[in-house]
């Protein structure tokens, strides 16, 4: 494997120029501004531990390229809560459960993005404990700030938004992740239309609340 | 080699799992598992969202292109039409402004200790559920409007796609250099 990459390289070498420059460009990126971004924002919390967001774009970029070589699938959260669904729905009304168009293009079944579904929670938690950014909160600070410690609300609005997600991820066919990363990096036209509408219908809800 | 690694269901599920620790752990630590951060985002205050999904878009095309021209992956590529794509994705946007995380950070920020997070999960299981339940009379109708398919820009252009590629490089630090210039 080591000798075709070697043989690509030396058969691509602009494209290989074009790969090499990314992590030069994002350091130089970063470098100007260091410790300048993040700051100063009445929204921004405390940033404990948090890394450059260069350095965590460059990762998940490379992530994504890993997926691609070890399980020729991109990265994508929302299908593992379509396959949760599923299950549950399968408890409720048994077998049955098989036969809904839906669930025969998503298998309700422990699948690969199952387990990426589950990754995240336990990277997340590392990272978190790993940094001492890990803290019990009811409510985001900044929603307490704004809209009082009525703690009921925020889970309200938490669930009607996380029903919203759900509808919004299958109705476009993917999230933040399958489509606002996996799907623009490989340039597919859906994917670019998807996110700039994620962001409008986003923005537009952010700045009603705020 | 890699076609047996692709074909074991055991090693795709523990691939899995070990993909999703390291996203989860990145996203974590880029801060975007964090309600503020990406409230401040849509709010265009604080743009370490955007910086995120641009620095990741950049390097996995190059490299995800790179790694199709060697014939190490093949495009899996999302269909798409207006009455899907827009619509859904709006109905997402609102969510998404409204529970201040995505699908993915909302599971990493329950790792964090972010118990309203929970309530997010919760809502999207019974979203999906009832998106499924609506999904017969939906793909019937609506989702059909201005169909465009499994696209990609460079198809779309009938072009290359490696010029694309180098372009949208291009434009992406374009992009960043100007909102790090305005201080974002």
């Amino acid at each position: 494997m080591f000798h075709r990459v070697m043989e690509w390289i030396r058969t691509n070498q602009g494209k290989a120029l074009l790969l090499a420059a990314i992590p030069v460009v994002l350091v130089l990126i970063d470098s100007r501004t260091a410790g300048s971004s993040v700051t100063a924002s009445r929204t921004t919390a405390s940033h404990t531990g948090h890394w450059s967001p260069y350095v965590v774009g460059l990762g998940i970029g490379i992530l994504s390229c890993l997926s691609f070589v070890i399980s020729n699938r991109p990265i994508g959260v929302s299908t593992a809560y379509a396959q949760t669904s599923g299950l549950m729905g399968r408890v409720v009304v048994g077998s049955r459960i098989e036969e809904m168009p839906y669930y025969r293009t998503v298998k309700p079944e422990i699948g690969w993005e199952w387990m990426l579904a589950v990754g995240v929670l336990i990277g997340g938690c590392i990272s978190a404990f790993l940094s001492g950014d890990f803290r019990f909160e009811t409510a985001p600070p900044l929603w307490v700030r704004e809209f009082g410690s009525g703690v009921a609300w925020r889970w309200f609005g938490s669930g009607i938004g996380g029903f919203l997600l759900g509808v919004g991820s299958r109705w476009a066919g993917g999230c933040t992740s399958g489509h606002g990363i996996s799907g623009t990096l490989q340039l597919v036209a859906s994917s670019w239309l998807a996110v700039v509408c994620f962001f409008v219908g986003g923005v537009a809800t952010a700045f009603m609340l705020y | 080699m890699l076609a047996t690694l692709r074909s074991n269901r055991r090693i795709q599920l523990a691939a899995g799992l070990f993909i999703g620790i390291c996203f989860g752990f990145l996203l974590q630590r880029g801060g975007v598992t964090r309600y503020e951060v990406v409230i401040g985002q849509l709010l265009l205050q604080d743009f370490t969202v955007l910086k995120i999904m641009l620095a990741a878009i950049v390097t996995g095309m190059i490299g995800v292109h790179a790694l199709r021209s060697a014939g190490y992956a093949s495009l899996s590529k999302k269909s798409g039409s207006v009455g899907s794509t827009v619509i859904g994705g709006l109905i997402f946007g609102v969510g998404f402004g409204l529970l201040g995380y995505c699908p993915g950070t909302m599971i990493g920020a329950v790792g964090q200790g972010s118990l309203d997070a929970l309530f997010g999960i919760a809502g999207m299981l019974i979203g999906t559920a009832a998106y499924a339940a609506v999904f017969p009379a939906l793909s019937r109708s609506i989702l059909r409007v201005g169909d465009f398919g499994q696209i990609t820009i460079p198809e779309l252009f009938r072009a290359d796609p490696w010029p694309v590629v180098a372009g949208m490089s291009v434009c992406i630090g374009v992009i960043l250099l100007a909102v790090e210039y305005a201080g974002v």
